[in-house]
C-alpha cells in the first residue's frame, strides 16, 4: 500500500486549481479511497510541499492503524497478542475506542475483528454463520475487561479479542492531519479535508464566509450546492450509510453493520450524518448511532454539547436531533416559519382508565403527508387503534414508531413545536396545511378532529375538542 | 351488526382462545416435562426450572442478571425461529404447486391472478363486487365428520400440535378482512375491488419474477417469500425481545436488577398454578384449561398480534 501510494503520487501529478490563496488536490488510494484536501492563506508550492508531507504522515498512520496491512503495528498484536512499547498514536486510539464501548453502552466496539473476520469469511464461503454462536463470541467479548494502555508498558490481549479500529481512525487520521498542517504550516488560514465522505473543517476560507456541505447521499458531501446545505464555522462531518457495503450470502442481503452485543448484522439499518466539533467525534458518534434504535439515537444526541445528527429511515423518513436544524442554510438565510401547537389531553374517570394513545400530524391540503408532530404510545398494535393515522401514515412508515413515540402521558395541557420542515427534511413552502388530531383509549373512545392552518395568520386558530381530544390551540410563530 | 353475526364471532373468539390457551399448556408443559409423560409435577417443574436458573446464571454468582436473562432467551428464541423459518419453507413450497394447477414446475400469471380471483370470490361474500366490512364472513369448508376418538387418541392428537404450538413466527396472513385490507386496499376506503387485488398481485408478480421470463419458477417464488418472512422475523425478535426486558423488570421483585432463583421460581409457580386448575400439583394434559386473562373486554381482548405472543420460550 505505502509503495503504490508512492507511486500514485508520482504517476498522478496532483491535479490542482488555485484561486488566489486557494489549492486543492484530489489523490485517491489515501486510507483505501479518496482523498481530498483544499488549503486557505498560503501560495500553491508552498500547499504542495505541505499536502505531499501530509500524504507521508498518514502513510505513517496507516502503517500503525490499518487492519488491512499485514505488517501494521495493530496487525501485529491482534496476531502476537502482545505488544511491548506501543506507539502513542496506537495507545490513544485504543483507549478511545474504549471509552466509547464504555459510553456507548456496548453500541460501539473496536474489538469485535474476529466477528468482522468471520462474515468476511461468510462471504467468501456463501455460508451463514451460527447466530447463536457469535452471540457468544460477541458476550465474551464484552465480558472481556478492558484495560488503559500506555507506552511504557506492555499491553496482553487475549486470543478472541481482534482490534478493527475502523469505526473511528479515519476521523483520528482527520484530525491529526489538521493537526500536522497547522503545525508545519503555520501561515494556512483555512483547511477542508474529505476522506471518502467524512469531512473536516478548520479556519476559514475567506474572512466572512461559513463552512458549507451538502448533506444527501454521503459521496455527493462536499462544499457545493447541492441538497440540504448545512452552514459550520468549523468542525466534522461524517456518514455511515446503508447499502454500500453490505453483505451478500446465499442472495440474502445483511447489512455491513454489526450489532457488537449480537456479532450479527443489525436488522433495521438507518443512515446517519453527524456534525461534532472533531472527526473523531463525528465518526465514532456515526458508528455508534447507526447501531442504536432512531429513538435512542436522538435522545443521546439532545444529551450532547456541539453535536447534531440527521437520520435517514429505510422507508424514507427522516428524523433529527434538537437542533441539527440551526445548522441548515435557508435559501435567502430568512427564518423559518414556526408553530406551537398548544393540546389537552382530557381527565376521565374510572377504574380501568389507560392513558390514550395520540396522535398529531400535519399534511397540505390534498391530504399528502407532510410531517408527524406527536406520537404518544408505542405499542404497534394499539397505535393502530387511531385507524386514521395508521391506514395513512403509519402502516406505510415502520420507522415511525420506532423512532418517534414517547410514552402515553396523564391528563393535563401540553404543548409542542413544529420547525417548519417536513418529513424529508424540506423546507414547507405551502401556506396552507391541515393539523389532524386523533385519540383513542383503551376502554375508551376514538375521536378525530382536523383544522386548516394559514401560516401568514398572526391570531391563533383552535380546535374546541371532542370526546378523547381536548381543546387545541395553534399559533403561528413568524 | 347482527345478533347471529355477533353469536358466530363469541363463539370463534372462544375457540381461538382455547385453542391459544391449550397451545400455551402444550408448550409449558413440554418444555419442563423432563421424562416426557406429559404429566409435569410441581417437584419436576422446580428441578427444571433451577436447572434452567443455573445455565443462565453464567457467572455462577447465585444471581440472574438481565444481559444474562436477555442472553438466554435470544438463544432460545433463535433455535426456534430456524426452526419455524424451515416449516415456512416448506409450506411456501407446497403454496407453489397449489398454484401450479398445470404441473409444469413454474406459475404463468394466469395462475397467479387465478388465485387473486378465487379470494376475492371466496370473502365477497354478498356478491356485490367489492370486499367489504358488509360481507357476511365466509363460510369455512365443513370439516371431515369427526371420529369419536379415545381418551388417548385425543392426547395423541394434541400432542401432534405441539410443534405448530412452539412457532414464534407468525406471517401476515390474507385469511382474514383486515389482512386483506393490509395487502390490497391501495387507495384506503376500506374496500378491496377485483382490480385492486389483480394490481398489488401483478406489483408481487413483477418482484418475484427476477429474470423477467414471464414465468415464476419455484426458486423464484421462494425468494420473495424469504424476503418478506426475513423481515417479519426480524420484527418478531425485536418485539420479543422487548418483552424479555419488561419481563425481567417484572421478575426481579426488589429491583436490584438482579434476579435470586427464589423471585424466579415464585414467578414460576404462578404460571404452574395457573395450568393446575384441580391443584393437586400436577399438570396434566386432561385436565381443565385455565380461564382467560379477562383485563381487556371486548373485541380487543382477542386481537391477534403481530408479535411473539408464545413468550414462555
Amino acid at each position: 500500500m505505502f509503495y503504490r501510494l508512492l507511486i500514485l503520487l508520482v504517476a498522478l501529478p496532483l491535479s490542482h486549481q488555485v484561486f488566489a490563496t486557494k489549492t486543492n488536490a484530489q489523490v485517491n488510494g489515501v486510507l483505501g479511497t479518496s482523498f481530498d484536501i483544499t488549503l486557505y492563506g498560503i501560495e500553491e508550492p508552498q500547499s504542495h510541499a505541505a499536502i505531499s508531507s501530509l500524504l507521508s504522515h498518514i502513510n505513517n498512520l496507516e502503517n500503525t492503524l490499518s487492519t488491512w496491512r499485514k505488517d501494521s503495528e495493530i496487525s501485529q498484536f491482534n496476531r502476537l497478542k502482545q505488544l511491548n512499547g506501543m506507539s502513542e498514536h496506537l495507545v490513544q486510539v485504543l483507549n478511545l475506542c474504549h471509552q466509547w464501548e464504555n459510553q456507548s453502552q456496548q453500541h460501539f466496539s473496536c474489538r469485535i475483528g474476529k466477528i468482522h473476520k468471520q462474515w468476511q469469511q461468510a462471504v467468501t464461503t456463501q455460508v451463514l454463520p451460527n447466530r447463536i454462536a457469535m452471540r457468544r463470541l460477541a458476550r465474551d467479548i464484552i465480558k472481556t475487561p478492558m484495560f488503559n494502555f500506555n507506552t511504557k508498558q506492555s499491553a496482553i490481549i487475549q486470543s478472541h479479542i481482534v482490534y478493527d479500529v475502523s469505526a473511528l481512525a479515519k476521523g483520528y487520521i482527520l484530525d491529526d492531519a489538521i493537526k500536522f498542517i497547522r503545525a508545519h504550516s503555520p501561515k494556512v488560514t483555512g483547511i477542508k479535508l474529505n476522506i471518502g465522505g467524512d469531512l473536516v473543517f478548520w479556519g476559514k476560507k475567506s474572512p466572512d464566509s461559513m463552512w458549507n456541505a451538502a448533506i444527501g447521499q454521503h459521496n455527493l458531501m462536499n462544499d457545493n450546492d447541492q441538497s440540504t446545505i448545512i452552514s459550520i464555522s468549523e468542525g466534522a462531518i461524517a456518514h455511515s450509510g446503508m447499502g454500500e457495503r453490505d453483505f451478500r450470502i446465499n442472495r440474502r442481503q445483511f447489512s455491513h453493520i454489526l450489532a457488537p452485543k449480537e456479532g450479527w448484522p443489525i436488522d433495521t439499518p438507518h443512515s446517519v450524518s453527524v456534525y461534532a466539533r472533531d472527526a473523531t467525534t463525528a465518526d465514532a458518534a456515526a458508528t455508534m448511532l447507526s447501531n442504536m434504535d432512531i429513538a435512542n439515537a436522538i435522545d443521546w444526541v439532545n444529551k450532547q454539547q456541539d453535536l447534531e445528527a440527521l437520520f435517514q429511515a429505510a422507508d424514507g423518513q427522516k428524523y433529527w436531533s434538537n437542533n441539527w436544524q440551526a445548522l441548515v442554510k435557508t435559501k435567502s438565510n430568512q427564518p423559518l416559519t414556526r408553530m406551537t401547537v398548544d393540546y389537552q389531553i382530557p381527565q376521565f374517570s374510572g377504574t380501568d382508565y389507560e392513558r390514550p394513545y395520540l396522535a398529531i400530524w400535519l399534511t397540505d391540503k390534498n391530504n399528502q403527508f407532510i410531517r408527524q408532530l406527536l406520537l404518544l404510545g408505542s405499542s404497534n398494535r394499539w397505535a393502530q387503534e387511531n385507524k386514521r393515522w395508521w391506514r395513512n401514515i403509519g402502516r406505510k412508515n415502520d420507522s415511525m414508531l420506532d423512532a418517534l413515540a414517547k410514552p402515553t402521558r396523564r391528563p393535563g395541557h401540553y404543548s409542542l413545536q413544529w420547525d417548519g420542515f417536513d418529513f424529508n427534511h424540506n423546507i414547507v413552502e405551502q401556506e396552507h396545511l391541515v393539523l389532524h388530531v386523533e385519540a383513542s383509549r383503551e376502554h375508551g373512545g376514538h375521536d378525530y378532529q382536523r383544522i386548516t392552518i394559514d401560516l401568514a395568520t398572526n391570531s391563533p386558530m383552535s380546535l374546541n375538542g371532542v370526546g378523547e381530544i381536548g381543546k387545541t390551540v395553534v399559533t403561528i410563530n413568524q | 351488526m347482527k345478533k347471529t353475526q355477533l353469536l358466530a364471532l363469541s363463539a370463534l373468539f372462544t375457540s381461538l382462545f382455547t385453542q391459544a390457551a391449550s397451545h400455551h399448556k402444550l408448550v409449558f408443559i413440554n418444555q419442563y416435562d423432563a421424562n416426557q409423560d406429559w404429566s409435569l409435577s410441581l417437584a419436576e417443574f422446580d428441578k427444571a426450572r433451577e436447572s434452567r436458573f443455573n445455565i443462565t446464571d453464567e457467572n455462577n454468582d447465585g444471581f440472574v442478571d438481565e444481559s444474562e436473562y436477555v442472553f438466554e432467551y435470544k438463544n432460545r428464541m433463535d433455535n426456534q425461529l430456524t426452526k419455524d423459518r424451515q416449516g415456512q419453507i416448506k409450506q411456501t413450497i407446497i403454496r407453489f404447486n397449489a398454484l401450479d394447477k398445470n404441473e409444469n414446475a413454474r406459475i404463468d400469471l394466469a395462475e397467479y391472478q387465478g388465485s387473486g380471483k378465487r379470494t376475492f370470490t371466496y370473502f365477497d361474500t354478498n356478491k356485490d363486487g367489492v370486499i367489504s366490512e358488509s360481507d357476511p364472513a365466509p363460510k369455512r369448508r365443513a370439516k371431515k365428520a369427526e371420529k369419536t376418538l379415545t381418551a388417548t387418541q385425543q392426547r395423541e392428537t394434541q400432542i401432534k400440535k405441539l410443534p405448530r404450538a412452539k412457532r414464534v413466527l407468525s406471517m401476515p396472513t390474507t385469511h382474514s378482512f383486515n389482512g386483506l385490507l393490509t395487502k390490497y386496499d391501495a387507495n384506503d376506503d376500506k374496500t378491496i375491488t377485483p382490480q385492486e387485488i389483480a394490481i398489488v398481485r401483478q406489483k408481487i408478480w413483477d418482484l418475484a419474477d427476477e429474470n423477467n421470463d414471464g414465468w415464476i419458477s419455484e426458486q423464484e417464488y421462494l425468494y420473495e417469500f424469504e424476503d418478506r418472512m426475513d423481515m417479519q422475523i426480524a420484527k418478531t425478535r425485536k418485539s420479543a425481545v422487548k418483552q424479555t426486558y419488561v419481563r425481567f423488570g417484572i421478575l426481579d421483585k426488589d429491583k436490584d436488577g438482579k434476579m435470586t432463583l427464589a423471585e424466579y421460581q415464585a414467578s414460576g409457580h404462578r404460571s404452574f398454578n395457573r395450568f393446575d386448575t384441580d391443584n393437586n400439583q400436577i399438570v396434566t394434559l386432561d385436565e381443565a384449561m385455565p380461564k382467560s386473562y379477562s383485563k381487556k373486554k371486548g373485541k380487543k381482548n382477542v386481537k391477534k398480534q403481530n408479535v411473539a405472543s408464545n413468550t414462555s420460550y
